[in-house]
């Protein structure tokens, strides 16, 4: 046996090759091979085991075929390649030959034991590692002959590439599949597409390879994006956000979805090739438009919305914020909202504001803050806290509207109503004071006239009496402070009114006081209660002499002027139109700021207590108000006052002064009179005449039946014309029974008689008007016009 | 010299009128209202009635109304202490029911006592 290895081993162990490679080169799989392998190795002369160890995915051999392994053996050959010190040989790529009883450790006596003298294991190293294994078992002592080794080594090798080849393969496999899951199980649809736009690929609802057709035909627009691609690919037009790289994916239903596509150069089965990313942005575009709808409603409100982070800074302004402020957004975002504080509320204002909106309430309130230009306004504003999912607070959002012009109304209406509660609370009390002042007068008085000339009662009583008119002058300042009257009213030139209140004030004109007049020459119509100006003109004297302390000059000028749509005092509320400027100025010690803001406030005076009331100009300006015009006043300490005061100018008409019955003007009657007269004659002549100006008349013989007529409807007539001297009653008697009737009824009296009665007695009874006998006619008529439409203003 | 009904529904005011009036030699009565200034007018008894326009009841005016109807030729001074509408309003309004002469408190004592003398003296003849 031993010589028989020798001579045909080598054929043998030639054909056995051939025959391996055959097997193996076929394309077998490690089942196969290793099969082939040991059926080709257990032929070699004097090899009775046979087995193959081939490597796993996870490194380690596993036993893969075996031949004529006794049963027991089996176990150990599987469990041999974890242990050492085999594997640790093997790895080496050392060949267990002579020491393969030490190689085997525990399982070699087993080896023995079944009658194998002999172990031969030859490693496959691929690339350094360890790929397979071939064991060969004899039971003869003696070597393996080198020809079997070679054999067994190149089928350890052959195995080994093939073993790997397979592993390799199905690691391959493994990780296509993992890509495909990738690919189809992503909400992104995907192209790969060559150059030409040709689709290679798609999880689109196409199979994953092949040639798919035409990019458009799927995603239309897709050759534009591909050809586009690496440019600035930002918004196309701002109303949309539409991007480049937005266009429409045509789905399975035919429905157009709309996409923002991604372009990546890749390789794709080794050439270059693009991925095309699309992600559905139906959703985005929805939540943009919305978005998009709520920022622009937020910059066009008129409200000024601002948005800061939770430490205060500025991180959002819209337009109306820096139409209030004066700051740009640019200007504000960044900055803490202290810039806009006006120095007018302490810190604990703020304090309060901020621990407020920390705490996760909504602070409302009023603030005056300072503009850019450092103009102070009054706002109203409402700041919210903004949590985010979480509860936490990120931003507070303040919404703010300027109440400058309302907070003035508000001042100006509670000033006037303070001014009216004076007037009021004056009006009440008015009665009442002067009841009691009168009887303080009046007993003093008495008491007074008890005593004698030298009594020594008769100084403090006299004092008495002095404090008592002062209290009835203050009343009355008071009364007239707070009335609302009209006044009487009438269209006056102002030149004339001014005059006569100089003349008044020459009395008590200082000479060191030099007043000076600029009066246009030009008649100055207003509709003015001349008193009334009287009295500005007097208080705005008084005030400027206690300025110049008595040294000085005073200057009265009158303008006219017109008041245009957009001036300061049309803004103020002062009607436009033509007005008369009056100005009022001395060259005295002037006032500060902060006087003048008070000066026309009751009681407010720079004054000793008993230099004056401070009701003068208060007075002043209550009736300038009333006569629907405008005061107001410029001083610089040192530098003197200017008072100014606008009156309306009023059409002039005939001056009520100049009496009309100069004026022959034809008379337009119409009203009704009644006539009484015993006389028929002088009742026909007097009734025609009358009727034939356009008047009604009735009239009546007799006085008694007059009066029953009347009593019947006073309210019938206009107009009474009587004579004096009739049966059964006088015209004197008539009158007064009709004047209690009706007291504002106009009662003329005629009479041929010479009249005694004094023109007092006359109105008592209500005759208005006396006439002479014989009346003539036109000059009767005349009167009745003048009666019935009179040329009051 | 004359009877004088005063009507003023303060008593302080009536007492020192009362007293003013009566050491002029006039004779004096009262009355606190208009009412009682109408119960107490009777023509022929008065000569004169000095009368407060603002008076609980009845007003002054009302008053100076129903007192020239029971005899239109009465003759009144009005007087007013002011109050909530304007006095002249008040005057003004008393002058045109015949009132000859008014005056607003306190009176000077002078000219009152002119005006009474002045109503007075006057006769109507025609």
């Amino acid at each position: 046996m031993a010589t028989d290895f020798h001579i045909s081993e080598t054929t043998c162990c030639q054909a056995l090759r051939a025959g391996l490679d055959a097997a193996l080169l076929k394309g077998a799989d490690s089942e196969k091979a290793s099969a082939a392998v040991v059926d080709a190795c257990g032929r070699l002369p004097g090899v009775e085991s046979v087995w193959v160890w081939g490597r796993r995915g996870d490194g380690k051999l596993t036993l893969e075929a075996v031949g004529r392994v006794a049963p027991d053996l089996i176990d150990h050959l599987l469990s041999l390649p974890e242990q050492e010190p085999l594997v640790g040989i093997l790895e080496t790529g050392c060949v267990v030959d002579r020491n393969w009883a030490d190689a085997l450790g525990a399982a070699a006596a087993d080896f023995r034991a079944a009658g194998l003298q002999r172990v031969h294991i030859v490693p496959a190293l691929l690339e350094g590692n360890l790929e397979a294994a071939v064991g060969l078992a004899w039971s003869r002592a003696g070597a393996l002959p080198p020809d079997h080794a070679s054999l067994a080594r190149h089928a350890a090798r052959l195995f080994g590439h093939l073993n790997r080849t397979q592993r390799l393969q199905r690691r391959l496999q493994e990780l296509q599949d993992n890509a495909a899951q990738i690919f189809r199980g992503i909400e992104e649809v995907l192209f790969v597409v060559d150059a030409q736009a040709r689709v290679l690929a798609t999880n689109h609802g196409q199979p994953e390879s092949g040639d798919l057709g035409d990019l458009d035909s799927m995603l239309p627009g897709g050759r534009r994006i591909l050809d586009r691609r690496g440019t600035d690919s930002g918004p196309v037009d701002e109303g949309s956000a539409r991007t480049l790289n937005q266009s429409r994916l045509r789905t399975q239903t035919g429905d157009m979805v709309p996409v923002e596509v991604a372009v990546k150069e890749i390789r794709w089965n080794d050439r270059p090739a693009f991925l095309l990313i699309c992600t559905d942005i139906s959703r985005r575009l929805v939540v943009e438009k919305e978005r998009e709808r709520l920022f622009t409603a937020i910059e066009q409100t008129a409200d000024a919305v601002m948005v800061t982070d939770s430490s205060g800074s500025i991180q959002y302004t819209n337009p109306a914020f820096s139409k209030l402020t004066g700051y740009s957004a640019e200007e504000a975002c960044g900055t803490n909202p202290r810039i806009l504080k006006s120095g007018t509320h302490n810190r604990s204002f703020y304090r309060a504001m901020w621990s407020t909106i920390r705490r996760g309430e909504n602070w409302k309130g009023r603030l005056v803050n300072r503009r850019k230009d450092g103009e102070l306004y009054w706002e109203v504003a409402t700041i919210s806290p903004v949590r985010d999912n979480s509860g936490v607070i990120t931003h507070f959002v303040g919404v703010k509207r300027d109440i400058t012009q309302e907070v003035k109304l508000e001042q100006k209406w509670r000033q006037s109503q303070k001014l009216e509660a004076i007037g009021t609370l004056a009006g009440g009390i008015a009665h009442d004071f002067n009841n009691i002042l009168y009887a303080l007068l009046g007993n003093a008085q008495l008491a007074m006239d008890d005593i004698p000339d030298d009594h020594p009662a008769r100084q403090p009583l006299t004092e008495i009496v002095k404090a008592g008119d002062r209290g009835a002058i203050l009343v009355n300042k008071m009364l007239a402070f707070g009335r609302r009257q009209e006044g009487n009213r009438e269209t006056l030139a102002l030149q004339p009114v001014i005059r006569e209140a100089m003349d008044l004030m020459r009395a008590s004109l200082p000479s060191t006081v030099e007043m000076v007049l600029d009066l246009p020459a030009e008649p100055a119509h207003a509709l003015v209660d001349e008193t009334q100006i009287h009295q500005v003109i007097l208080n705005l004297f008084n005030n400027a002499a206690h300025a110049m302390a008595g040294h000085g000059v005073c200057t009265l000028r009158l303008e006219r002027t017109e008041v245009p749509e957009n001036s300061p005092e049309v803004r103020a509320g002062l009607p436009p139109g033509p007005y008369h400027v009056l100005t009022f100025e001395d060259d005295g010690a002037g006032m500060a700021g902060d006087v003048m803001v008070r000066i026309f406030e009751p009681y407010f005076t720079t004054k000793k207590p008993n230099e004056g009331t401070g009701l003068g100009l208060a007075s002043v300006h209550g009736i300038v108000k009333n006569h629907k015009g405008h005061i107001s006043v410029a001083s610089e300490p040192g530098a003197g006052t200017v008072f100014t005061i606008m009156l309306p100018e009023a059409r002039a008409q005939e001056p009520a002064r100049e009496a009309p019955r100069a004026v022959q003007a034809e008379v337009c009657g119409a009203g009704r009179i009644m006539v009484v007269d015993d006389e028929q004659m002088i009742v026909d002549v007097v009734a025609r005449g009358l009727r034939k100006s356009g008047f009604k008349v009735e009239s009546f013989l007799d006085g008694v039946q007059a009066l029953e007529h009347f009593r019947r409807d006073p309210c019938a007539f206009d107009v009474v014309l009587t004579d004096q001297t009739m049966p059964n009653i006088t015209g004197f008697e008539l009158a007064t029974q009709i004047s209690s009737m009706r007291p504002d009824l106009p009662i003329v009296l005629s009479t041929g008689y010479s009249v005694t009665a004094e023109e007092n007695d006359l109105r008592s009874a209500g005759i208005s008007h006396f006439l002479h006998k014989p009346l003539k006619i036109k000059e009767l008529a005349r009167l009745m016009g003048e009666i019935c439409h009179p040329l009051k203003t | 010299m004359a009877r004088i009904l005063l009507v003023d529904d303060d008593l302080q005011i009536r007492d020192m009128l009362k007293l003013t009036l009566e050491r002029d030699g006039h004779v004096v009565s009262e009355a606190e209202n208009g009412v009682q200034a109408v119960q107490r007018y009777t023509p022929g008894e008065i000569d004169l009635v000095i009368t407060d326009i603002v008076m609980p009841e009845k007003e002054g005016i009302e008053t100076i109304m129903e007192l020239r109807s029971l005899d239109p030729l009465v003759k009144i001074i009005a007087i007013s202490g002011g109050g909530r509408i304007n006095p002249d309003d008040y005057l003004n309004w008393a002058r045109r029911f015949g009132v000859r002469y008014t005056f607003t408190k306190p009176v000077d004592r002078q000219e009152l006592r002119q005006a009474i003398e002045d109503l007075l003296a006057t006769e109507k003849t025609v």
